[in-house]
């Protein structure tokens, strides 16, 4: 089938990060992708998405601060009328690098912020960080920058949600994402430590629902659900290599930053390969486009062209097959898998895997 | 195109001319005026009423800060 138009480029720089969260998407094994690609085979592929119908990329990682050539990236990106987006945990930011991010350029920055409490926030990120992320909100926005916060949430912070929001609204932030652990990479090595009970999750959506209205106009308040806790699956990333692209530090070309963990794909890299040849050919994103790969229940489901069937990666992680219904869904045989890991989760209070070299080195020697 | 950070909005072509005048100095009378200079012919009513809608609905989903 033919590709469809990406809007979205989510360029993932670099692995390296001085934070741990035990909820990381980055992969279990990223010690072993020290492999980068170049300033060079950054800025053609950027001027190659543009050339695509790109709109918009998101500097991501890791922490893409580490990266020495960030301004020239953010300069080269402007130049092919990209609109940029820093995602960032903000602890390498100071007054003169965003200054000369902003000269460059640079649209807009979003920030993770752990928690409300010194404390707790810095027992979520493994590393002393609070403080210096509330200045650099504050330097943030004095640069004029629009601002996002993203706070993960998850059983030690969910209960927080209304100072969350009073923080994210006393920084000056435009939009707060409420955004609850999807269950992935490092947060699926933390699951029964990381996940909410529903209870908890309904005090929250509520409080967050309540505080969008409240604050229309000046901060969005975007609160993405736990998707475990859902009847019916999400839309994930608008349905498989559709409107959006992820490529690795190292180059690889994928419908998101987890579908590296599905075994027999290929995802060709930009090393080798145009980014345009790489959306139009690729097997790996050509594998779950459109429905032929679908099964049942989802083959015969009205919700397929809304839902597209879920998380391919969920489906894979939980059943062992790709190509088979999200098991979020309440329609999928595989359904009590997640009923049952939502069941252990509000049991059990697990120690946080955190994610470092050591931990992702042991890790990779078991998988 | 408007884009932001997690979404884009495809604009038709009214809506593109008036945010393209949105430049941080122009007055709403000013956007308004340069407008019917640029449509000849539509009442100015009209106009004022469009600019108002889009900019409100723009504003309400913090795009656009006054």
């Amino acid at each position: 089938m033919a590709a469809p138009r990406p809007y979205t480029l989510v360029a993932e720089l670099t692995y390296r990060c001085p934070l741990q969260c035990p909820y990381c998407s980055d992969p279990v094994n990223f010690q072993a992708l020290r492999d980068e690609l170049s300033t060079e085979q950054w800025c053609r592929t950027f001027s190659e998405a543009a050339d695509l119908g790109v709109v918009q990329l998101h500097l991501s990682g890791g922490e893409p601060v580490v990266r020495k050539d960030l301004p020239e990236l953010i300069r080269h990106a402007r130049q092919c009328d990209l609109y940029t987006n820093l995602i960032t945990g903000g602890t390498l930011l100071n007054e003169d690098n965003l200054q000369q991010f902003r000269d460059c350029g640079l649209d807009h920055v979003q920030l993770s912020i752990q928690d409300t409490d010194r404390k707790s926030a810095d027992l979520i990120a493994g590393v002393h960080s609070y403080d210096k992320k509330l200045t650099v909100a504050r330097l943030i926005k004095q640069l004029g920058f629009p601002l996002t916060v993203n706070v993960v949430l998850h059983r030690l912070n969910i209960d927080h949600v209304p100072e969350l929001i009073a923080q994210a609204a006393d920084l000056g932030a435009q939009r707060l994402e409420l955004a609850n652990t999807q269950y992935y990479a490092w947060a699926l090595e933390n699951r029964s430590a990381l996940m909410p009970t529903r209870a908890q999750r309904d005090r929250a959506e509520e409080i967050a629902r309540e505080a969008c209205a409240r604050y229309r106009g000046v901060m969005e308040v975007a609160f993405v659900q736990v998707d475990y806790f859902s009847a019916e699956p999400k839309a994930c990333m608008g349905g498989w290599a559709r409107t959006y692209m992820c490529i690795t530090p190292t180059g690889e070309v994928l419908p998101c930053h987890a579908a590296h963990v599905i075994p027999g794909l290929h995802f060709d890299s930009v090393r080798h390969q145009s980014l345009a040849t790489i959306w139009q050919q690729s097997s790996a994103l050509n594998a779950f486009r459109g429905d032929a790969w679908m099964q049942e229940p989802c083959r015969s489901c009205p919700k397929k062209a809304s839902d597209f069937g879920g998380c391919r990666c969920q489906a894979f992680l939980l059943t062992g097959d790709a190509a088979a219904t999200d098991p979020v869904c309440r329609l999928s045989p595989h359904h009590d898998i997640v009923l049952d890991a939502v069941a252990v989760a509000e049991r059990e209070n697990a120690p946080f895997v955190y994610r470092n070299r050591q931990n992702s080195e042991q890790l990779s020697v078991r998988s | 195109m408007l884009v932001f950070p997690e979404a884009a909005l495809l604009l038709n072509e009214t809506a593109a001319a008036i945010l393209k005048l949105c430049n941080g100095e122009r007055t709403l009378e000013q956007i308004v005026d340069a407008l019917a200079q640029q449509f000849v012919g539509a009442d100015r009513q009209m106009i004022a009423d469009e600019v108002t809608d889009l900019l409100t609905r723009v504003r309400t989903r913090g795009l656009l800060e006054v």
